[in-house]
């Protein structure tokens, strides 16, 4: 009797790694990330109604550009819910007075503000912003890089903004009043400054991911000089990935030919209006810097696509300042 | 000689002639028979393959069971090994296990799916009555809006889809109606073909409130969309609309209309649908004029900014914080833009003041509640705050273009004596420098 019970055992021990066997060969292996055939092209906002003469005092071996790039994929978490909102407000005590409000660009928006500070999410954007309603004079600490790095983090994920282990520490920029009876800002040096922006990007590998304003990162957090958060301006991105195609960067004479596709993005440190000025306004604009970084134009979009970063300055109304242009960074050429 | 040897080889011919037919009658018969005895060996051979396949086949099939017989044993041997120990009601559970796992694995579906179905629904029992309560109390997790008629999502501008809408011509003086304006739609497709396209036109009259309800706009046949747009072209079709004296008067009238077209974003890029509109205006005779006067935002508030060449406009304002409701100074046609620096969210309001073409823009807001299209005086703009660069603090910027920032297109600032008092002020410090909103 049990001979034939160990028969039977045996069987099935056949028969199971025979199943076993079958399922491992017939198993779907891991989808293969997916490169677009055809790269849609980047439509970067035209404010200036065209693009100025520009002239370059860049030299081709100053010129520092890879020579390939991959687009990145983007993994959108999911949209923020009104509960995951309220959870956010509840964090600045603003979830009392938290507005649902249908935001024409962007739709679903959660807004909420006191006299010290206001939050508005956009819902559909996974977009976040954060301010104090204004700044006073601080002591300037001298915090280091550390310290603004660290405090930056700390805040977004001590209010459920993002989860701090996905970003890494990208640049600074120091700000100080231009005039100190003005409301314009200008860059300074670390030690002058009166509001610190730390920019963040997502783990890519050392290039940024700048927004339509080129001096903000998709990742800031604006920090006054005694160490409290003054602002904070994050898109939420589930994470990056880079497509299995490498793309063709332009090179130096391509930059010089394709320059009157760049797109004016921002003047005078973003204190300029753009929609007011006329090309003949802009005088001697001159480039002096450029550099290759990733755009996100929204986070729905499947991919963000390399730009080049042009920076320079240029003669408006009598006065010379900075100006930067974005220019697509793909070749058109085979 | 000659005719011996004709004759010689004419009777060689015959000869040869009969030899011949005799020959291909021997050949064939031959060959007949070779053939017979070729398909006689090739069904010898097809046989002989046959019996040799089967040999090989006999000898594969024992060699296999023979592989087989020896995998089976040294397995068996293993099994021997780790079975001879066993008792029979071990053996019988390891038999039964399997079946049991699988048996578990299918119930533990549905059994999974029954249970959070039943948990739902007690849930439900529990929490529907508590939300009705807290609802019918009075109570919200998030309050309403109670700052003023916030409008729907309208249109916004797409990255694949751009609408350009035009009117021919764009002015009329009443003794030219009535007359038939000819409106010129153009849909390109920027990136990628645009298909599953839907139009959608809204057309608003403007004219002096004391003349009632204005007219809706003609009728108009506006051709069906077409089934795709490929990509990089432009579509082009024109409509007419024809604007008539009474009874449906259209003199000293503005007549705004929106046209809007939504189409399947292309293949490979961001998200199912897409919008964009294309805005034109007709303008009939002389409509009423509307000037600002009023401040965009609630009286009291502390302005921190006055005109002047430092502030950029120059014919511009500033009124701080953020969490303001925005109302338009004055009806007209409004658009929605976006700088990523400079201005972040504006509107700006396009009309007409004592004859002279002027707009007012509303910057830095959080949050954009007005639409592209027909705005009329105190009707909610959006809310303030600090979007795009350089603001420092939170803020409406309010600035026009075309007109002074001075009465009466602003009612003065409480506490202002004078225009060159507010004039190039900047109030920091907060303690009022240049006034109050009125």
């Amino acid at each position: 009797m049990i001979k034939r019970y160990k028969k039977i055992l045996l069987v099935l021990l056949l028969a199971s790694t025979f199943i076993v066997t079958i399922v491992l060969l017939t198993r779907k292996t891991q989808p293969v990330p997916v490169t677009p055939t055809v790269i849609p092209k980047i439509e970067l906002p035209d404010l200036i109604k065209d693009t100025p003469k520009i002239e370059t005092q860049i030299e081709e071996v100053t010129l520092n550009l890879p020579q390939t790039a991959a687009l990145l994929g983007i993994s959108t978490p999911p949209l923020i819910t009104k509960d995951e909102a309220v959870k956010i407000a509840s964090t600045f005590d603003l979830e009392t007075n938290l507005l649902e409000v249908s935001d024409t660009r962007v739709g679903q928006t959660f807004f909420g503000s006191t006299e010290k500070h206001f939050l508005t999410i956009y819902a559909q954007e996974n977009h976040i912003r954060y301010s104090l309603q204004s700044d006073v004079y601080r002591i300037n600490k001298q915090l280091s890089n550390n310290a603004l790095i660290e405090t930056g983090k700390q805040f977004l994920l001590n209010h459920s903004l993002l989860d701090s282990g996905k970003i890494e520490f990208s640049s600074f920029v120091y700000w100080k009043k231009e005039d100190p009876q003005g409301e314009h800002m200008a860059q300074t040096e670390k030690a002058e400054a009166e509001l610190i922006q730390v920019n963040y990007t997502y783990k890519i590998g050392g290039f940024d991911i700048l927004t339509y304003n080129p001096l903000s990162s998709i990742v800031n957090v604006v920090i006054l000089p005694d160490g409290e958060v003054f602002r904070v301006d994050i898109y939420r991105l589930g994470g990056t990935s880079k497509s299995d195609t490498r793309y063709k960067i332009k090179k130096y004479d391509e930059i010089i030919s394709s320059l009157n596709e760049a797109k004016v993005v921002s003047i005078d440190n973003g204190n300029q209006g753009l929609v007011e000025i006329k090309l003949g306004d802009l005088k001697n604009v001159k480039i002096s810097n450029v550099k290759l970084a990733y755009l996100i134009d929204n986070v729905k979009s499947k991919y963000l696509y390399p730009i080049l970063l042009l920076n320079g300055e240029v003669s408006l109304y009598g006065k010379t300042t900075n100006i930067s242009f974005y220019l697509p960074a793909i070749s058109s050429q085979p | 000689m000659a005719e011996e040897q004709k004759q010689q080889k004419s009777a060689a011919g015959d000869l040869a002639g009969q030899a011949a037919g005799k020959g291909v009658k021997s050949l064939g018969k031959n060959l007949a028979s070779n053939a017979s005895k070729a398909a006689a060996n090739a069904a010898k051979a097809v046989k002989m393959g046959t019996q040799a396949a089967k040999v090989a086949a006999t000898a594969a099939s024992a060699a296999a069971t023979a592989g087989l017989a020896l995998a089976a044993a040294a397995i068996q041997a293993a099994v021997e090994k780790l079975v001879g120990k066993m008792k029979k009601e071990h053996i019988a559970a390891a038999i039964l296990a399997p079946f049991l796992a699988i048996i578990g694995a299918f119930l533990a579906i549905p059994l999974a799916i029954l249970g959070t179905v039943a948990i739902a629904i007690l849930a439900l029992i529990v929490l529907v009555p508590s939300i009705s309560f807290i609802i019918n109390s009075g109570a919200y997790i998030v309050p309403p809006y109670t700052g003023g008629v916030l409008q729907a999502p309208g249109n916004v501008e797409s990255p694949y889809i751009r609408v350009i809408k035009t009117a021919e011509p764009r002015v009329l003086t009443n003794d030219q109606l009535p007359y038939p304006v000819q409106y010129t739609i153009q849909i390109t497709a920027k990136q990628g073909a645009l298909t599953n396209i839907t139009y959608n036109n809204e057309c608003s009259v403007i004219w002096d409130n004391n003349r009632g309800t204005p007219p809706g706009c003609p009728s108009a046949s506006i051709p069906d969309p077409p089934d795709a747009i490929p990509a990089g072209t432009t579509f082009t079709f024109t409509y007419t609309m024809t604007f008539t004296l009474p009874p449906t008067d259209y003199t000293d009238t503005l007549v705004v209309d929106v046209f809007t077209v939504s189409a399947d974003a292309p293949v490979g890029t961001s998200t199912n649908r897409s919008t964009a509109s294309g805005t034109a205006t007709v303008r009939i005779g002389n409509p009423p004029d509307e000037c600002p006067g009023p401040w965009p935002v609630r009286q009291g508030l502390r302005i921190s900014q006055g005109p002047g060449p430092q502030h950029y406009p120059s014919e511009s304002v500033d009124v701080p914080p953020a969490g303001l409701q925005v109302v338009a100074t004055h009806s007209g046609v409004a658009s929605v833009g976006w700088e990523g620096a400079g201005y972040g969210n504006y509107v700006r309001i396009s009309s007409i003041c004592n004859g002279v073409r002027f707009w007012s823009t509303y910057a830095h807001l959080e949050v954009v509640t007005a639409q592209n299209g027909v705005i009329k005086l105190g009707d909610p703009i959006g809310i303030s705050g600090a979007t795009g660069g350089g603001a420092r603090g939170a803020h409406i910027h309010y600035d026009f273009g075309g007109l002074r920032m001075w009465e009466p297109n602003i009612y003065r600032p409480q506490g202002i004596s004078s225009e060159s008092a507010f004039r190039g002020c900047v109030d920091s410090a907060g303690v009022g420098l240049c006034g109050y909103v009125p």
